[in-house]
């Protein structure tokens, strides 16, 4: 533990500018603001020495509020250290006692782990990955790493959980232009996690498969014009991307299902009577179903499946399974 | 890669573990690579569980460790659900491959690229002769090339001559040697009696190129089986996985072609057909492990198994092709799907099996008696 002495400091003698030991993210500290104006810090800020001025270890944003607010003077812990990397642990386990971090917090420790206190991924994992609730499992420099690389509105979405952490560390491998494109896609359709996941894969392969960049890919034909659709709603926008990228991955599979689609729209079946292929065609087997309240009805459905036999529809569909 | 630039596999480090130091195999490893570093352990459990947590697969890259088999040496093959299966029972006298393939379901069973090589070879000998004694009915078609290349390290271990001759006796069961690899010189001085299967994995030209990268290329592989044949073996041929890429009609073709100028169709046992397949997880290993490689680029689609396969029409397409191929030259050999449905056979080949024994029976009739 530190020798600390409480005092109360002058706002302007906190070095604000100073980020040695800072890992916030968003830096947005308005939620702090209306408790700071009516009941003024009630946690003392760490800080240490540092000539006439002091350096902030705990309470960037409480700082940031009483500047704002010009609260004149601040309650702090003087700490005398001069162990940073003491110092750094000691910040970590302050913002630990009251709340958790999110992933961008998370992938600044670990990136000023690394950097700026020269820790190895070893000493990271046994020292820092369990503090943050991951065991010391690999995983977490595989996945939180990455994420410095993006830029500051990929943080903002990662850090309020809009956007998968998953997606967003793969999407920090790609590079700007693919960042860029993707954000503008994610940002206006708003897919869930899952479908995150799906579109940024099948946008990675599609731009293997045609030899393209991603923003190129989603510069054209049936993609771009899915995202600039006005006559759709959000939620059918995202969906016509999606079966849009879904025919461009696997053409031959989505060719099948059109071909399954016209004939049965050929042959023209009322609602009640339905016919379903097994999943992706991988079986030459069909379901049929079909809905009847009374014995007319039940009459009519079975002369209409026996109209079946003479148009060639069980032929076509048999046809389809080579 | 032409066999006279494949290299023979030399551990970068041997890893020892205690209980099988003294055996045959072991102290047979340790003089021949007496100046490669070596470790003790007690117990190869603590390496495989560090191996498991490998970052990055290629970290244990050259590492060979040198343990007991804890389970039973003989398995049967799991196959797959739903379909027909040969009903193999594979030898695990090693687990790992030096040949990296970008496609090796071992990336979906092992975590790192560490080797082990069993060397208690004892409780193996011990273990198949009192299966293959208690049921002299039951015909077993006995195979070292699914955890690892049944070659590939040979040239360390001299295991495969030991095999050979240990079935060169047995009336109801037959080795097959499973490879990529060219090791086979010592293979030709032993007297196999008939009694085992040397077979080759074999692709399209471009997808051993690519996807193959560190195995001898076909020309290669195409040489050491026509001199194992000129040895009175029984060969085998698998053309699994096949891949699809916009000439993949040109390059199974060659392959085809190649193989009947090569050898004598009457020495073929079988040939096998398989469409590339992997369990879901295995996409995401490919994708991490071989970067630069396209095959998950293929219109691979959950099958009825769970693993992901070629859409069933593009499988037919393939399937029926390297029957008419492989017909036009002979119709000596077992033709037989790997891990298909009795739908995909008698669509792709006119008839089928109906079930995974009556496949058995058709292969093991076929290698009842040596070769002619």
């Amino acid at each position: 533990m530190f020798k600390r002495e409480f005092r109360l400091l002058e706002q302007q003698k906190l070095e604000l500018g100073d980020q040695q030991f800072w890992v916030n993210n968003p830096l947005s500290p308005a939620h702090l603001e209306p408790s700071i104006r009516r009941l003024g810090l009630l946690h003392p800020l760490v800080v240490r020495s540092r000539g006439t001025n002091f350096q902030i270890v705990c309470g960037f944003q409480r700082a940031k509020v009483a500047q704002h607010i010009s609260l004149e003077h601040l309650p702090c812990f003087v700490v005398e250290a001069s162990d940073d990397w003491q110092l750094f642990l000691y910040s970590l386990e302050d913002n630990l006692t009251i709340r958790s971090y999110n992933p961008i917090e998370i992938s600044t420790i670990l990136h000023k782990c690394g950097a700026q206190f020269n820790r190895s991924d070893q000493q990271i994992l046994q020292e820092i990955a369990p503090r943050l609730g991951f065991g010391q499992n690999p995983r977490i420099l595989e996945l939180y790493s990455p994420l410095q690389q993006l830029d500051p509105r990929w943080h903002q979405g990662v850090a309020d959980g809009s956007f998968s952490v998953e997606v967003a560390s793969q999407i920090a491998g790609l590079d700007q232009s693919a960042q860029q494109a993707l954000f503008a896609v994610y940002d206006q359709l708003r897919p869930g996690k899952n479908l995150q996941h799906e579109l940024l894969q099948f946008l990675q392969d599609c731009a293997r498969i045609g030899k393209k960049t991603i923003a190129g890919l989603l510069a054209e034909g049936e993609l771009a014009d899915s995202l600039q659709d006005d006559e759709l709603t959000n939620a059918q926008r995202l969906d016509r991307f999606r079966q849009s990228l879904r025919r461009k991955r696997y053409p031959r599979y989505s060719q099948k299902v059109e071909d399954f689609n016209t004939i049965l729209k050929q042959t023209k079946l009322p609602p009640t009577i339905q016919i379903r292929e097994t999943p992706f065609f991988e079986r030459d087997l069909y379901t049929l179903q079909f809905q009847f309240r009374n014995q007319g009805e039940f009459d009519d459905a079975l002369a209409v499946l026996g109209n079946l036999r003479d148009n060639r529809l069980i032929k076509r569909l048999e046809e389809l399974h080579g | 890669m032409d066999s006279a630039a494949v290299p023979c596999f030399v551990p970068e480090e041997l890893i020892v573990e205690k209980a099988v130091e003294h055996t045959d195999l072991a102290q047979r490893i340790l003089t021949r690579f007496a100046d490669v570093p070596i470790a003790r352990v007690e117990d190869a459990q603590q390496i495989w569980l560090q191996a498991q947590h490998a970052r990055v697969r290629h970290e244990w890259q050259g590492k060979v460790l040198l343990a007991r088999q804890r389970g039973p040496f003989l398995r049967l093959c799991p196959g797959t659900k739903k379909h027909i299966c040969c009903l193999y029972q594979n030898l695990d006298v090693a687990a790992g491959c030096d040949l990296n393939c970008t496609y090796c379901i071992l990336q979906g069973y092992l975590q790192s690229s560490l080797v082990t090589w069993y060397c208690n070879l004892e409780d193996l000998y011990q273990e198949v002769d009192r299966e293959l004694t208690s049921h002299p009915e039951h015909f077993y078609r006995i195979g070292t090339g699914e955890l690892s290349d049944s070659l590939t390290f040979d040239p360390c271990t001299h295991l495969a001559v030991d095999l050979v001759r240990f079935f060169r006796t047995r009336r109801n069961a037959i080795l097959e040697l499973k490879s990529k690899n060219t090791h086979v010189d010592e293979l030709l001085e032993v007297d196999h009696g008939g009694r085992t299967v040397v077979s080759w994995s074999l692709n399209a030209a471009p997808i051993a190129r690519s996807e193959e990268a560190a195995a001898p290329d076909i020309e290669a592989r195409l040489r050491a089986a026509r001199k194992v044949q000129e040895a009175g073996y029984w060969l085998g041929f698998h053309f699994d996985p096949m891949i699809d890429y916009p000439d993949w009609r040109q390059g199974y073709r060659e392959t085809v072609d190649r193989l009947f100028s090569a050898i004598r169709p009457e020495q073929i046992a079988w040939i096998s057909l398989g469409a590339l397949r992997y369990p879901a997880a295995m996409d995401e290993a490919i994708r991490k492990n071989y970067p630069e490689s396209t095959i998950v680029l293929g219109e691979l689609l959950p099958g009825i198994d769970g693993k992901y396969r070629y859409l069933k029409t593009m499988r037919l397409e393939m399937f029926r092709e390297m029957v008419r191929w492989i017909r036009g030259y002979s119709a000596a050999p077992v033709v037989y799907l790997c891990m298909e449905s009795d739908e995909v056979w008698h669509k792709a080949f006119g008839w089928s099996p109906g079930s995974s024994a009556r496949l058995k029976v058709l292969l093991d009739d076929r290698v009842r008696s040596a070769p002619k």
